[in-house]
């Protein structure tokens, strides 16, 4: 009978909702222990055999099931680990928001209690047309203004800032009502009588009073905020879970929120993939009762008689307080047990704070990576350009180096040959107006245009205006009636600005290039002239017999106020025919008879776009990356461990050519079954001043790889220890058109590219962080040296 | 002044200036161009559209839309008739909605109320704060996919999306009605409560009367008021539901012309169909302000 009532005097409400609540903090806290598969990872098309020999054609969304408890989204991505991964952001939100209503409502709800006139009026007004005005139409409609994304950058953080703005109304009128409680008890007349201001009673009387309303209102209100979230989700305001491209590509974003997982679900309304929408509407549901049922277990705990919490509020800053403590401590007769509790507990903190963390077992000598970027940016290579007779060079002074550190030939060599069709590297060019109304004028290389074609011509030409809307519909171009203009001896100019597809771009200026066969098409681009330009060798068949001139906006425009003008064009290339390509593989055998066809497969690239015939393009970035991964190979191979799984080292050549190395070594290797199942793991520029965090796309990966998934922790794991900011993001690579087959997992390391100096004349030794190198570095070293020893 | 003459005129044209107010914000919010921002050219900050230009603009459109231009889409099509039919539809899901909302929700709050009864009450507490807590996307979500399941089994009362009969309007007004059920359950269950305090029913409790007879004519006819006070708290909540629900089951209501028209840049349309969902808040709440005059009638006033 006993046990009877004290079950019925329990507080269910408030222990529910702290149950709840303790698993929203340990999923916000540790997802990639509750996550059992990568949150990016994407289960692509395949052919997939059960036990009775019957297969099934896997198309993303896939229903929940034996491999996807929750189902996956229709990119292919796994439902529970997104949900997880995404419940941080999502508290993080909700809380910023509930914080934000609160500093605005209180200081207007105390004002009015205390009948400020225009408080009262500013609450009520604001109350009543923002409830006609519901917040979503409001966020919907404001959430467009480029002003917002200018100065915000994140469409999370506008949400944030119009919910807060608009949202705070209702909680300052429920907090008016509170205050003006407190202000009608008699003790407040008693501060009054003995001569306290306004401000005091406000600040000595009013907020500690307020305090267990604010704390009940503050969990209610950020499962109002939530409520609104899911809303909003809905309508797809929320883009932050990643999106696909035109090619289909995933773009991963840093961090998302449950709202962004609702983005899609209007297309599957009405469907019977509804659990898309259920998944994620049912994480907000468990939140916003967490949040709710904790409020309201907090009331009902505040409004006990017997309730001390008002009391225990007060007294928190003298018991936390180190002078009261010093007091204590002075007087420990008198406090021994407070005293000895209270060391116990600072002690505790300083532990978890400062707890040693255990050292790495190989150390990572940035000094020789640094040493090995110098040879690798030096002038000895001239930019590194695939097919040139110095990648030549390149790869066997990389043998030479695998060689030393003991590491063994794959396949019976360390340098693998493999056909380049074509490199070239456009190192100078030459565009000269003359006989203007002005005189002439020298355009710079690389400032107002770049050349994206290899040919060596020079010439000095007249020039012929085209208009797009001529070309614009390919089928009915009158193509006879512009050739009859002279074009094939002239320079054409198109004005092309504007918002068009660039592979549409491209189509209509090979059109042109096939059927006018002039001699140089210049297409005003209208990009803006900042900075260095990227260097970027395109090689397409048809514009052999054709320079392609692109001009910035400001260059274009003056071009188009110069009228009629002859021009004297030359463009320099250095033009390698039927040349070869050198893929370098270094390989440590794996020990375990039963993995022998399984790899792990760690790439870099070594080459890079050719120096200019003025401009040097070291690839200082490019090369860390090399540099790091010999630097790898070293240790693991001079550390004796036996890896499980064969691993090897590849350095890619031909990256930025249409014969790429991967696509040689997959070619090679993986198609035909010569290795069974890869796990890639690619390494980029890896340390970039001004840039503080490093990207990790695992979009490659099938969510369910259990041994991506290990690597991709372990990595996680080296990157706390070794305190790098690492980040899903979405990176860029070439090298990842070949390597998407099914039995390739890849998983890429690069930098964020905010700064935009890849493929720069500014990608030197000095944008390298070095000591943020270091820390990679050993991150990745640690990691590879974790994943060989099967950790 | 006579001062209930004074008070009565302030408070109406208080209500036409917040009216007046929504309209201008409405435009305004409609009409600044989606790439407005601030720059910084040559070291001072300059905005892309000199505010004034908005706002000359933003007046512009709030004369011409007092002159009438209103009347047609940006396809040229009939606005007037279009929003009589979608107010229509609209009209008869929140009217469902509602009155089911009011009946299921007072009778689950007088269920949920301890009914003076000594005993605690946070099992049921619980039960009054999950529902709630549910998200309406999610509601909408569940109905859809039992309706889903009930087709995939044969039975087809239930439609997912559009509109045109009885079939398509079930899951919507059940959807729009479950929320505001279980705040006016929460709501009544609180004022029952409170009313049990009080001591008239004390005093009826000890003459011996009845409990449903204490219920009925001692708390409930008290505790109504409280509970159609509420409901104008949660008029915004109700609208905000209804666009979820005509979104999610494609019910072309007004919210969803709203929706469509922001997609299709059609201002206009946008502008008109906010106005008319503002009047919709408007109306209502003013509704819920008489049911409360009307059902809340002290027994003191009965006895004279």
């Amino acid at each position: 009978m006993i046990k009877l009532a004290y079950m019925r005097r329990l507080n269910y409400p408030l222990i529910l909702g702290s149950l709840l609540l303790i698993l929203l903090i340990i999923t916000s806290i540790y997802p990639d222990q509750l996550a059992t598969a990568d949150p990016y990872g994407k289960q692509r098309l395949e052919f997939q055999s059960d036990e009775n020999g019957q297969s099934t054609f896997v198309i993303p969304p896939v229903p929940p099931g034996k491999q996807y408890p929750w189902g996956t989204d229709h990119l292919g991505r796994d439902v529970r680990s997104l949900i997880i991964y995404g419940c941080k952001i999502t508290m993080v939100i909700a809380v910023l928001i509930a914080i934000g209503r609160m500093l605005i409502a209180l200081p207007l709800a105390i004002s009015a209690a205390y009948k400020n006139r225009f408080s009262i009026w500013f609450i009520k007004q604001f109350n009543i047309l923002f409830s006609a005005f519901p917040l979503i139409i409001i966020v919907i409609l404001l959430s467009r203004l480029q002003l917002f994304m200018d100065f915000l950058k994140d469409e999370k953080l506008i949400m944030a800032l119009l919910l807060t703005t608009f949202g705070w109304s209702k909680l300052s009128y429920v907090l008016m009502e509170k205050v003006s409680e407190i202000l009608n008890q008699d003790f407040i007349e008693g501060e009054i009588a003995i001569g306290k201001s306004r401000l005091e009673i406000a600040v000595q009387n009013v907020i500690p009073h307020l305090i267990p309303s604010l704390i009940i209102l503050f969990f209610l209100e950020i499962a109002l905020v939530l409520q609104t979230m899911a809303q909003i989700g809905i309508f797809g305001l929320m883009a932050g879970a990643g999106y696909s491209n035109v090619d289909g590509d995933l773009n991963v974003p840093y961090e998302f929120d449950w709202a962004s997982l609702l983005v899609f679900a209007y297309l599957f309304f009405g469907t019977d993939k509804m659990y898309l929408v259920i998944y994620p509407a049912a994480a907000f549901a468990i939140s916003i009762i967490a949040f709710n049922l904790f409020g309201e277990g907090l009331r009902i705990e505040f409004e006990k008689r017997t309730s001390r919490v008002i009391t225990l509020i007060r007294r928190i800053p003298t018991y936390v307080s180190p002078f009261r403590l010093a007091y204590e401590i002075k007087n420990i007769d008198q406090f021994r047990k407070i005293v000895y509790t209270k060391i116990i507990c600072y002690a505790l903190v300083l532990v978890i704070v400062f707890f040693p963390q255990a050292p790495s077992p190989y150390k990572f000598d940035a000094a020789k990576a640094f040493k090995t970027i110098e040879v690798l940016s030096s002038d000895t290579y001239k930019g590194r350009l695939a097919g040139s007779p110095e990648n030549k060079e390149l790869a066997n002074y990389i043998k030479r180096e695998l060689e030393s550190y003991g590491l063994q030939p794959f396949d019976g060599s360390f340098i693998h040959e493999f056909d380049i069709a074509r490199s070239v590297n456009i190192k100078g060019a030459k565009l000269k107006a003359i006989d203007t109304v002005s005189g002439s004028r020298e355009f710079v290389f690389r400032k107002d245009y770049f050349v994206s074609s290899p040919i060596n011509f020079e010439g000095t030409f007249e020039i012929a205006k085209v208009e797009m809307k001529e070309l614009y519909d390919m089928t009915n171009v009158k193509w006879e009636a512009l050739n009859k203009r002279g074009l094939n001896n002239k320079l054409v100019m198109i004005n092309i600005s504007g918002p068009m597809d660039g592979r549409y771009v491209n189509m209509v200026l090979q059109n042109l290039a096939i059927h006018v066969k002039s001699k140089a098409i210049i297409f005003l681009g209208g990009w803006e002239s900042e900075g260095p330009m990227s260097k970027h060798v395109v090689i397409n068949k048809y514009f052999k017999n054709t320079a392609i001139i692109s001009m910035s906006k400001d260059a274009g425009d003056e071009l188009l106020r110069m009228g009629k003008a002859k021009f004297e064009v030359r463009v320099e290339a250095d033009v390698f025919s039927n040349t070869k390509g050198f893929n370098i593989y270094g390989f440590i055998p794996g020990s375990d008879k039963n993995l022998e066809n399984e790899y792990i497969v760690i790439g870099s690239r070594i080459d890079y776009v050719g120096d200019d015939t003025n401009i040097r393009f070291q690839g200082a970035l490019e090369a860390g990356g090399v540099a790091a991964q010999l630097e790898i190979a070293k240790k693991l191979s001079q550390s004796g461990i036996k890896p499980k799984k064969n691993i090897v080292f590849a350095f890619w050549d031909g990256s930025y050519n249409e014969a790429r190395g991967s696509k040689s070594f997959v070619s090679k290797y993986v198609l035909p079954g010569k290795i069974g199942a890869v796990t890639y793991i690619d390494i980029g520029n890896l340390a970039i001043k001004k840039e503080s965090k490093l990207l990790m796309d695992t979009s490659r990966i099938f969510p369910i790889n259990k041994d991506a998934q290990e690597y991709i922790n372990i990595l996680k794991g080296n990157a706390r220890k070794q305190d790098v900011k690492l980040v899903y993001g979405s990176v860029y690579s070439t090298l990842m058109t070949d390597l998407q087959s099914k039995s390739v997992q890849s998983i890429l390391i690069n930098n964020s590219e905010r700064v935009q100096i890849t493929n720069t004349s500014n990608d030197t030794m000095d944008m390298i962080n070095r000591k943020q190198y270091k820390k990679i570095g050993q991150m990745l070293l640690d990691t590879i040296v974790d994943i060989a020893r099967g950790k | 002044m006579n001062p209930l003459i004074y008070s009565i005129s302030k408070k109406i044209l208080a209500t036409i200036l917040i009216f007046c107010i929504f309209i201008y914000a409405t435009v305004f919010i409609c009409l600044v161009p989606s790439s407005y921002t601030v720059k910084k050219v040559d070291g001072k900050w300059t905005a892309t559209y000199p505010i004034k230009n908005v706002i000359k603009s933003v007046n512009d459109k709030v004369v011409s839309l007092s002159k009438g231009d209103y009347k047609v889409t940006a396809n040229g099509k009939d606005l007037v008739e279009l929003v009589k039919i979608a107010l229509k539809k609209s009209m008869k899901i929140l009217t469902g909605g509602l009155i089911i909302a009011v009946i299921f929700g007072i009778f689950k709050g007088i269920f949920d109320s301890r009914r003076g009864k000594n005993r605690d009450s946070s099992l049921k507490i619980l039960l009054t704060i999950i529902p709630i807590s549910l998200p309406d996307v999610l509601i909408v979500a569940m109905l859809q996919a039992f309706a889903i399941w009930l087709i995939q089994h044969g039975i087809r009362i239930f439609k997912v999306a559009g509109a045109g009969s009885w079939h398509h309007e079930i899951l919507p007004i059940v959807a729009l009605s479950i929320l505001p059920a279980c705040y006016i359950a929460r709501v009544t269950a609180m004022s029952i409560e409170s009313c049990y305090d009080k001591e008239y029913v004390k005093a009826a409790i000890g003459k011996g009367c009845s409990s449903r007879r204490i219920l009925w004519n001692h708390v409930m006819r008290n505790a109504i008021g409280i509970i159609f006070e509420s409901l104008s708290n949660i008029t915004a909540m109700i609208i905000t539901n209804m666009m979820i629900v005509e979104y999610m089951f494609s019910y072309p209501g007004i919210t969803s012309m709203l929706m469509n028209s922001y997609r299709n840049y059609d201002r206009n349309t946008t502008i008109v169909t906010i106005i008319i969902i503002g009047i919709i808040y408007f109306l209502l709440d003013l509704f819920f302000q008489i049911m409360k005059k009307v059902a809340f009638r002290p027994l003191k006033e009965d006895a004279a």
